[in-house]
């Protein structure tokens, strides 16, 4: 039977926010997606990064697999068994990108609800600014916790999410 | 004085949004989870730089006939 998508929570930011927390979600469904379009205030390196912590764990739980390239970069880079991380990392831009462009990503949860440790998969693509430094990359990892995942929070590395910036969640249901 | 940073929660069981301030506790939380998330994105660029000079050094190598270490050898798909 076809996956169906549910949409659980839509939010648009009307105002700059240090930290976007999704809570209570429900554990009715087979999986999870999460699509994040954002950009922060902050100047510095274009393509920025949101750190999304799962019930809030920001102990070194989270492993990671990373493939990424980047315009003016040597082709893909792959990073292999990197070790523990203390979140999933996805892209977004900053104030030295291009006005108004904000940066893609999806996020994919399996099995969120079971005893298991919790697999993910992102691919996020961050728009090239006008010196040309746009980035692509996928992460998979595994989020080392038997418990349900019952909440997101994604902060950015620097600054706020600035106005307009959006997250998505949606339940996937396999029955 | 700076403006307090604030947080958005948004409660899936109501749908409710709501726009907290931080605390000084919060926003301490947040420096230290930056610095470390950080020091990690460094160690996974120093890791990719080191693998890049690698690659490079492999390929002057094969270029000019010269041997390679097994690290160089490594870098190298065939």
């Amino acid at each position: 039977m076809a996956a169906t998508y549910y949409l659980i929570s839509n939010t648009t930011l009307s105002s700059a926010q240090t930290t976007v927390t999704i809570s209570s979600i429900p554990s009715t469904y087979t999986d999870l997606i999460l699509r994040v379009s954002a950009r922060n205030n902050a100047s510095g390196s274009s393509n920025d990064n949101v750190y999304c912590k799962i019930n809030n764990d920001g102990g070194s739980n989270y492993t990671v697999s990373h493939i990424y390239g980047y315009t003016g970069g040597s082709g893909a880079n792959f990073q292999g068994g990197t070790g523990t991380t203390t979140s999933i990392t996805i892209y977004e831009t900053d104030t030295s990108t291009l006005a108004n462009t904000f940066a893609q990503a999806e996020i994919y949860f399996w099995g969120y609800t079971t005893a298991n440790s919790k697999q993910w998969i992102n691919h996020a693509v961050a728009p090239s600014d006008r010196t040309g430094t746009g980035i692509i990359s996928w992460y998979s990892g595994r989020w080392q916790s038997g418990a349900v995942i019952s909440s997101l929070v994604l902060t950015p590395n620097a600054g706020q999410f600035i106005t307009g910036s959006r997250f998505t969640l949606y339940g996937i249901s396999n029955s | 004085m700076a403006e307090t940073p604030t947080r958005i929660e948004v409660d899936c069981s109501t749908g409710e949004q709501k726009v907290i301030p931080l605390t000084s506790a919060e926003i301490a939380e947040l420096d230290q989870m930056r610095a470390q998330a950080e020091e990690e994105a460094a160690a996974r660029q120093a890791a990719e730089e080191a693998k890049a000079a690698l690659k490079a050094s492999a390929r002057a190598k094969l270029i000019a006939g010269q041997p390679l270490t097994e690290e160089e050898a490594a870098t190298i798909v065939l």
